[in-house]
C-alpha cells in the first residue's frame, strides 16, 4: 500500500512540474487592419528603429534582424538600409521616430515602397536573478501604409526571464541574440499568420 | 523490465534511479532552442552567375571594435575555401574612398553598383556584427556572436541573399562540470561557415 502511494505522489509531483517547465512566452500583442488588402504590399522600407535601452547598438540591431526576417519570411522585398538613410537626410527629416503623415508619404515615394516599417526597442539585455542571468527583449513595430500615411499593423512583442528548467535545472538559457531572434520571428508571425 | 519495477521502495531499486539521473541529465543537456538560419533567395538569379565577389566593410554594432575586420576576414576565408572568387580588401578600400558614398550605414544601390563596376564584382556583401563577445553570466562565461550578411546584385540592383545566425551561449556540461565550451574564434567560425552554407 505504502508502494503504491509513493508512486502516486511521484505522478502527482511530476504532473504539477510539466506545466511549469512547458510555459510558453507571452503572446505579442497586436492590432491589424482587417480592412487592408496586405497582398498589394511588395516592397517595405525599415526604419531606424528608436533605441530605448542602455546598450547603444540595440535599435540597429534589432532593425537588421526585422529586415532579415522580412525577406526571409517572404512577406515582402526590403530596401537596403542605406538607401533608407540616404532618403531621410535628402528630405531633411530631422525625427524619425515620430513622422508625420506627410513623411510617410513622402519617404514612400521616394524608396518606392507600398509600407515603412518603424518602431522602438524598449528591453535589449539581461536580467540578473536569484541564481541566473537571463536575456530580456522588448520590441513595438508598426507598419504604415505609404499612400495614405495611416498605421496597418502594429504589435508589441517581449520575451525573457529564465524557463523553469534554466532556473532550476541549469537547462541551456537563450543568448541575448537567440531571444532578439525570437522576439522579431513570433512578432512578424503574426503578420504572416494573417 | 522485472528489474526495474520489482515490488520495492523506489529509493532500493539502483537500476531505476540510474536510468532517471541519465535521462534528467540527458534531457538539460539537450534543453535549448536551434534556430537554424532564414534564407531569402532571389530565383531571377542563379547563383552561377556570380562569379566574383567583394565583400564591403560590415557595420560593427558590437562592442569589440575589431569585430567587423575579424568576421571580414572569416567571411573572405570562407568564399576562397569553396573556390569563389573574391575581390581583393584593399582594392574594395581604395574604390570606396574613391567614390562619393559618405559612409557604409548610407550606401544606396546605386553606390553599391558604381563601387562593384569600378571593381568588376558581380555581387557585393553587405551587413552587420551584431553580438561578438565573450558574455558572463553568473557562473560562467561564454561566447557570443551573432551576424547579418546581404548579397547585392551588381546588375540588376537586388537582394540575392540575406541570412541572420547566431551562435553561441553556455551549455550545460560547461556550466555544471566546467567542461571546456568553445573559443570565441571557434564560434565565430561557425556562424560565418553555417550563414554561407545556406547560399552554396
Amino acid at each position: 500500500m505504502n508502494l503504491i502511494k509513493t508512486r502516486i505522489l511521484i505522478c502527482l509531483l511530476f504532473t504539477s512540474l510539466l506545466p511549469l517547465a512547458c510555459r510558453s512566452s507571452n503572446p505579442p500583442t497586436y492590432h491589424i487592419n482587417e480592412d487592408v488588402d496586405f497582398s498589394f504590399i511588395k516592397k517595405v522600407a525599415v526604419m531606424p528603429l528608436e533605441n530605448m535601452t542602455s546598450d547603444k547598438s540595440a535599435g540597429e540591431i534589432m532593425r537588421h534582424l526585422v529586415i532579415s526576417e522580412m525577406l526571409a519570411s517572404g512577406l515582402a522585398d526590403v530596401v537596403v538600409p542605406g538607401e533608407v538613410i540616404h532618403a531621410v537626410n535628402d528630405l531633411g527629416i530631422k525625427n524619425i521616430s515620430s513622422l508625420s503623415r506627410k513623411q510617410i508619404i513622402s519617404l514612400g515615394r521616394a524608396l518606392r515602397v507600398q509600407a515603412l516599417i518603424m518602431g522602438s526597442v524598449q528591453q535589449y539585455g539581461h536580467v540578473r536573478l536569484t541564481n541566473v542571468s537571463a536575456p530580456e527583449v522588448t520590441i513595438t513595430l508598426m507598419m504604415a501604409d505609404t499612400g495614405t500615411g495611416d498605421i496597418i499593423w502594429s504589435v508589441t512583442k517581449t520575451r525573457g526571464g529564465a524557463s523553469f528548467m534554466v532556473s532550476h535545472f541549469g537547462a541551456k538559457s537563450e543568448t541575448i541574440s537567440e531571444a532578439a531572434l525570437a522576439t522579431v520571428r513570433e512578432a512578424l508571425e503574426t503578420l504572416s499568420a494573417y | 523490465m522485472k528489474i526495474l519495477f520489482h515490488k520495492k521502495p523506489l529509493t532500493d531499486n539502483p537500476a531505476l534511479m540510474l536510468v532517471l539521473v541519465v535521462q534528467a541529465i540527458l534531457i538539460m543537456s539537450c534543453a535549448g532552442r536551434d534556430l537554424k538560419p532564414y534564407v531569402h533567395t532571389d530565383t531571377d538569379i542563379t547563383l552561377d552567375q556570380i562569379d566574383k565577389i567583394a565583400v564591403f566593410p560590415l557595420q560593427n554594432l558590437s562592442t569589440d571594435k575589431f569585430a567587423a575586420k575579424k568576421i571580414e576576414g572569416l567571411l573572405i576565408m570562407d568564399f576562397l575555401a569553396r573556390g569563389i572568387n573574391v575581390i581583393e580588401p584593399g582594392e574594395v578600400m581604395s574604390a570606396l574612398r574613391q567614390s562619393n558614398a559618405q559612409s557604409i550605414d548610407a550606401m544606396t544601390v546605386a553606390d553599391l553598383q558604381n563601387i562593384g563596376n569600378m571593381i568588376n564584382a558581380d555581387a557585393v556583401i553587405i551587413g552587420s556584427v551584431g553580438t561578438f563577445a565573450m558574455n558572463k553570466g553568473i557562473s560562467v562565461a561564454y561566447p557570443e556572436v551573432s551576424v547579418h550578411f546581404i548579397m547585392i546584385d551588381i546588375q540588376s540592383g537586388s537582394t540575392v541573399w540575406s541570412v541572420w545566425h547566431t551562435s553561441g551561449g553556455p551549455n550545460f556540461w560547461t556550466r555544471h562540470f566546467g567542461s571546456e565550451g568553445a573559443t570565441l574564434d571557434e564560434i565565430a567560425r561557425e556562424v560565418v561557415e553555417d550563414a554561407v552554407d545556406t547560399l552554396y
